[in-house]
């Protein structure tokens, strides 16, 4: 398992910026995307299991199929700007504000 | 005072003064075999970090390469740069973002490639550390 260890000078200055990426059916479980950039990436049908979305930029990003079921820090703002459909599984919270 | 006498005071201010010299001679010789064995080892790191910045350019170059196979080496090259020079972290990290945002439009949808589902572990394995 490919691991790179920023050190802590460095740590304040990693941002999870993947725009405009393609990455359908990526593992992203666990990661804290706080201030991060995922605007027009098309990560459909990928795992999102415990992901921290604070801030988290996603204008036209794909999530069709997704898994965001125990996502933390998503809003009603961030899914109305993404792009999901019924096969996205959204936090109990969120659900209701999909619709 | 007697020769003899004479004798014995320069004998023992000759003893004294060769003394003082040797130990003068010995401090200034460990001062440079000090000075000598710092160069080699400032010399030594400069050879190593030549090295790993080579290893890191030519492992960025190989991240375009068709085959997968060199992709994926590629990424472990660079996380192995990485272990023994901290300083690359955040540049390979930005590379290897750079990487997905503006190759992975080329590849087809379908199953996640090795190299691929490799730099996402590496991302969200950093992403850790922000808030820690």
């Amino acid at each position: 398992m490919p691991r790179i260890i920023l050190p802590p000078e460095d740590r304040d200055k990693f941002r999870f910026e993947i725009p405009r990426a393609r990455l359908p059916g990526a593992t992203f479980d666990g990661a804290n995307m706080t201030d991060g950039d995922l605007r027009d990436a098309n990560l459909t049908n990928a795992s999102f299991l415990g992901v921290n979305f604070l801030r988290t930029k996603l204008r036209g990003t794909i999530l069709k199929g997704a898994d965001l079921s125990t996502a933390i820090n998503l809003t009603p703002e961030q899914l109305a700007e993404a792009i999901i459909d019924e096969n996205t599984k959204l936090p109990e919270g969120l659900k209701h504000a999909a619709e | 005072m007697d020769a003899v006498a004479w004798s014995e005071i320069v004998r023992n201010w000759a003893i004294v003064l060769g003394g003082a010299l040797g130990l003068g001679l010995a401090f200034w010789r460990g001062m440079a075999a000090s000075r000598q064995a710092r160069a080699s080892r400032d010399q030594a790191q400069v050879q190593r970090r030549e090295h790993a910045t080579e290893l890191f350019n030519r492992a960025v170059e190989q991240l375009s390469d068709e085959r997968l196979e060199v992709r994926l080496s590629a990424v472990y090259t660079l996380e192995a740069v990485t272990r023994d020079f901290g300083e690359f972290s955040l540049p390979t990290i930005r590379v290897l973002q750079a990487y997905l945002t503006e190759r992975t439009s080329e590849h087809h949808e379908g199953e996640l490639s090795a190299d691929l589902a490799a730099i996402t572990e590496i991302l969200v394995h950093a992403s850790h550390h922000p808030s820690s």
